[in-house]
């Protein structure tokens, strides 16, 4: 190479040819003078400081300090004025944090390496492509802020003119900045709002609140004496960060620890028993387990009698759910299950406890609720070392007020009897990419969610969003679904960022999310993106108000998209637990309100009082409108009505009169609520309160019944997706999918403390940590396959064919082949490219047909040596 | 003053080159200043400035600074390294700060360029001004800046680009910006000789 050299002259005669390009100026003049001369030109640091805030590498939302020097992250710690990542009972919280800290896990350390991967999306980018798919370049080309909200806001806005609101389909993650983006699709007017969690979690959901109320129950587990884990991995699962010292503590203390899963993970290692079992068939050993507890007389006779209902009916349904019954289907051998149902009928307390190994299968909610019911037999329900209903007095989201929306939910939600809010992404995507949904969507959004690797059955999900006119993703990665988007829109790592964060703790707090940083790109963090779009379009509530432009608080048009955000998440702490601003969350110690009222047990024993001087008639009745379940208001004995309020009421002609026991009225005369025939206290809006015991009323749980639930007889009132009679006992169906000649393997998938989902894989320290999802498969099975450990074979389903690498071992059911989940990125970034095998692709698009959970892990294929 | 002038314009104009996608105002500059420079349609411009300097993926090459100089396993290298906070403090120092709601790293390639045009601008003024003292301080921060810092990794990163490119455009902005520092040094250190 020739080195062209220029004169000053030179350099005078080309600045005459710029033609006056410059580029607008970036910088402003300092606070500080500058420095007088070159020897004096400080290169000294500013003091740096540590700023609490609250980790999303996961959904686990550890507490954690983060140094930053000169507007730099330096390091991260954890934080223990966070019960996250220290204890999850407020006893223990409130010791450990002085004793032994705080923790967190790989991914949380790497967190600067996420904030600063040189893959980050960083500008808003627009395909220029036309063609879709994991091959076509997109042809990006950068656009501006402007450009980019001009055309989605322009594309929106034309849709909701046409009349057709619902054919903006959304996607967002269930714990990252989701209220707002809610309140934008109901304002905006679509019911197509879904986000991650029937991914993750949902039939676990379903199975919890049918039983016990409570959708997210956690266990106590470090008082326990005994612990049974059905396909969860706590020591190593990708959350929570204060599991592992949780169950550390509990061996300490002379707890056993006996987890059932197909796969050896990490727990199963430091358990005192690992229980192999057949993919999908805990629910029947868990009625195996009632059956012997029943039998032999080992339940909690007076927590059965008192605080449960229909254990007569269940303990009839398990005579024949014998330990042999359960081994020809679970393959765990009978005497192995009486033994297990021995230990855990005496040490007590006992606690049973199932996350995704068999949530993610056909039949999860019935086997969920069998495993869940063990903790009703051993007595631990809301009781110290067993299964605890949190009390989540937290953040409240103030509901944006948007007009009713006719139109049908493209997922067919309302199918599922037990289904989530969070909607059902299988359905969604499968019937948009078969022509088979009500109507197809035209624009998409997709916020930090990689639907391609993530929801199963990879070719139908590619397939659904070819089929979108525009599809935006918001990331802060070029992930496989930026890859087929037409607009994508560079997102915020959680150090940018603000959230309020709560949950995964037994008693109530909130923690702050902070931006310890600004965003470094310059971004727009996503709330702000989305009001900024809400602005654009000129989005108003049902009552007219300018919402994305009145703050919350002052009630004042704010210009700052992020000072109104500050207001939005303020009205969410004053009138949440809290109950204080977001300036004041930012001064409490560690960024982190906790309710000083700690853990409180057995919450079903609280007693409801009535209000002072409540008057209680007892020959009245309630009137509800035809079908509905909340009061219209009161009839008294002599036939003149009243509404709740206390003004009267004109019964329409076809509403519903009921006689109840109990009608209960303020002493102002206003309904607080009444006393059906079950016994159930309901208040004025007809949600139950709590039950009849005695002479007391008692909060009991969230059931219908009060209690929990051997029998429901919500669930036997439904029909699931298939249109099949819900059971009202938690009756143990086989899965969908079997091993067959054909695809002689369950192939099952999990996840650990190494990786997040499928988001994490372009980070340095954690692929150094975990490279590569070899492909587990037993020892026997591999020499009758002819494969050696580290061979390539092919996998291959119905549906797809890729290579793996083997990892040969003994710590696999033999019937079983498995691999971590998330890796096999074909985009994301230079480092998670072409690394270990994706495995959504071998899968059907469906999910559970009761809660609407994507069905991950039912899934066979065959093995073969490349 | 009149260099300084001139030089401060050439550096505004390589800071838009580096840190906008072209316009077809900024490409006829470029050509007007660099004749041989290969013809190519806009679109198609655009499209490279964004696989080349924007990102991320196939193609991609990070302008900044710390992805080279920061002592990291190749392919590893993160941005905001070391060099970047060396590089915020020389600013702090000059003087500067990043605007608000401007991106935040210190060490891209436009930002190190328009500090240098902000330098040769106060040398301009200081000169103007009648300070030659004060002009000669903004000087040597010029020297210090290109020689200990933008050259070192400028050349690595040009070799880089150079391979990934699929266009001779911004291969060919980039070595003429090269040797234009080149010229800058040598310049600088026979003025500052005298």
């Amino acid at each position: 190479m020739t080195i062209t050299k220029f004169s000053r002259r030179d350099f005078i005669k080309l600045a005459g040819l710029t033609g006056g390009i410059a580029l607008g100026s970036r910088f402003i003049p300092s606070h500080a003078a500058p420095a007088k001369s070159l020897a004096s030109a400080s290169q000294a640091t500013d003091a740096g400081e540590w700023i609490p805030t609250a980790c999303n590498m996961c959904g686990g939302q550890t507490g954690i300090l983060v140094r930053v020097e000169n507007g730099q992250v330096m390091k991260i710690e954890p934080n223990p004025d966070n019960p996250i990542g220290v204890a999850n009972i407020s006893s223990d919280y409130w010791v450990w944090k002085n004793t032994d800290g705080a923790a967190m896990c790989p991914k949380g350390n790497a967190g600067p390496m996420a904030l600063y991967d040189p893959d980050r999306v960083k500008t808003p980018l627009k395909r220029t492509n036309p063609k879709k798919g994991p091959n076509e370049d997109p042809g990006w080309v950068a656009i501006s802020w402007d450009e980019a909200l001009n055309t989605i806001a322009a594309k929106l806005n034309a849709l909701r003119e046409n009349d057709e609101a619902e054919k903006l389909i959304w996607f967002c993650e269930d714990h990252s900045f989701k209220d707002i983006q809610e309140d934008f699709c109901k304002l905006y007017g679509t019911p197509n709002f879904l986000n991650h969690s029937n991914l993750c979690d949902v039939s676990r959901k379903a199975a919890f609140t049918l039983t016990m109320g409570d959708g997210r129950p956690l266990g106590d587990f470090a008082h326990a004496r005994y612990i049974l884990l059905f396909g969860w991995n706590p020591l190593s699962a990708t959350k929570f960060s204060h599991l592992p010292r949780i169950f550390t503590r509990a061996i300490e203390n002379g707890a056993k620890l006996v987890v059932v899963d197909p796969y050896l993970s990490q727990t199963s290692a430091r358990a005192d028993e690992w229980i192999p079992i057949r993919p999908a068939t805990d629910g029947a050993l868990a009625l195996a387990l009632a059956h012997l507890l029943i039998q032999w007389n080992l339940y909690d006779h007076d927590f059965v009698e008192n605080w449960t209902t229909g254990f007569d009916e269940f303990a009839a349904f398990v005579a024949d759910k014998t330990p042999e019954w359960a081994e020809q289907i679970t393959s765990v051998p009978a005497s192995t299950i009486r033994r297990m149902a021995r230990e855990m009928g005496e040490k007590r307390p006992a606690v049973v406890d199932a996350w995704s190994g068999p949530g993610q299968q056909s039949n999860a909610v019935q086997g969920g609720r069998a495993i869940a019911l063990l903790n009703a037999l051993l007595g631990s329900v809301d009781r110290p070392g067993g299964m605890m209903n949190p009390e989540r007095n937290g953040n409240a989201h103030q509901k944006a007020h948007g007009a009713k929306i006719e139109k049908p939910r493209l997922d067919n939600l309302s199918l599922y009897p037990f289904g989530h809010s969070s909607g059902v992404y299988t359905e969604a995507l499968r019937s948009i990419a078969d022509g088979s949904a009500a109507y197809l969507p035209k624009v998409g959004m997709v916020v930090f969610q990689n639907l391609v690797l993530s929801v199963p059955g990879t070719k139908n999900v590619i397939e659904a969003l070819k089929k979108l006119e525009l599809l935006v993703v918001v990331d802060t990665m070029l992930s496989e679904t930026a890859q087929m988007a037409d607009i994508v829109i560079p997102g915020t790592n959680y150090l940018e960022r603000y959230d309020l964060t709560t949950n995964w703790v037994t008693w109530s707090s909130v923690s702050l999310r902070q931006p310890v940083v600004e965003p470094i790109f310059g971004q727009l963090p996503e709330y702000e993106f989305v009001t900024e779009l809400g602005r654009r379009m000129g989005l108003k509530d049902a009552d007219d108000a300018d919402f994305f432009n009145i703050g919350a608080v002052s009630g004042q048009p704010l210009a700052s998209t992020k000072a109104w955000y500050e207001e939005y998440l303020s009205e969410q702490l004053l009138k949440g637990g809290p109950k204080m601003s977001l300036d004041d969350l930012k001064q409490q110690p560690g960024a982190c309100w906790v309710d000083p009222t700690g853990t409180r047990y057995e919450k079903f024993k609280d007693e409801v009082k009535l209000p002072e001087g409540a008057r209680v008639e007892n020959d009245w009745a309630v009137v509800f409108a035809s079908g509905g379940a909340t009061p219209l208001g009161v009839r008294d004995e002599s036939g003149a009505a009243f509404q709740p309020n206390g003004s009267p009421l004109s019964i329409p002609s076809d509403a519903k009169v009921q006689s109840v026991p109990q009608v209960i009225l303020e002493k102002d005369g206003k309904l607080w609520g009444f006393v059906d025939a079950q016994g159930i206290l309901k208040g004025a809006d007809g949600k139950g309160k709590g039950f009849l015991h005695g002479d007391k009323f008692f909060k009991g749980w969230n059931t219908p019944s009060r209690l929990v639930e051997f029998v429901s007889a919500q669930a036997a009132a439904k029909k699931d997706r298939n249109g099949n009679t819900v059971d009202a006992l938690p009756v143990y169906t086989p899965r969908d999918w079997f091993p067959d000649e054909k695809y002689p393997l369950y192939l099952i998938n999990w996840k650990e403390a190494s990786h997040t989902h499928s988001r994490t894989f372009n980070n340095p320290w954690l692929i150094e940590l975990m490279g590569w999802n070899r492909l587990a498969l037993n020892t026997a099975t591999a020499e009758r396959l002819g494969i050696q450990d580290g061979d390539e074979v092919w996998v291959e389903s119905p549906y797809a064919k890729s290579k793996a690498l083997a990892r040969v071992t003994q710590g696999m059911h033999p019937e079983v082949v498995g691999w971590q989940h998330g890796f096999g990125h074909w985009a994301l970034g230079h480092i998670a490219k072409g690394k270990g095998t994706a495995d959504g692709m071998f899968n059907r698009t469906i999910s559970d047909p009761i809660a609407g959970m994507a069905l991950h892990k039912e899934v066979c294929v065959k093995v073969y040596k490349a | 003053m009149e260099t300084a002038l001139a030089r401060s314009a050439l550096y505004n104009f390589l800071a838009a080159a580096f840190g906008e996608p072209p316009t077809a105002a900024l490409v006829d500059s470029a050509r007007a200043i660099i004749p041989a420079l290969a013809d190519a349609p806009l679109d198609d411009l655009q499209r490279e400035y964004t696989r080349l300097l924007v990102g991320p993926g196939a193609g991609y090459i990070p302008p900044y600074a710390s992805i080279y100089l920061h002592p990291a396993e190749a392919g590893k290298a993160l941005l905001w390294g070391a060099e970047a906070a060396r590089v915020e403090s020389t600013y702090r120092a000059a003087g500067l700060e990043i605007a608000p709601g401007q991106p935040r790293l210190p060490d891209h390639l436009a930002l190190e360029l328009q500090f240098m045009q902000h330098l040769c601008a106060c040398q301009a003024d200081a000169a103007l001004r009648g300070d030659m003292q004060e002009a000669a301080e903004w000087q040597a921060r010029q020297e210090a800046f290109l020689q200990g810092h933008l050259l070192v990794w400028l050349s690595r990163f040009a070799a880089q680009v150079e391979q990934s490119a699929r266009l001779p455009f911004y291969p060919t902005l980039i070595n003429f910006t090269l040797d234009f520092i080149q010229s800058e040094i040598e310049n600088l250190k026979a003025v500052a000789a005298l």
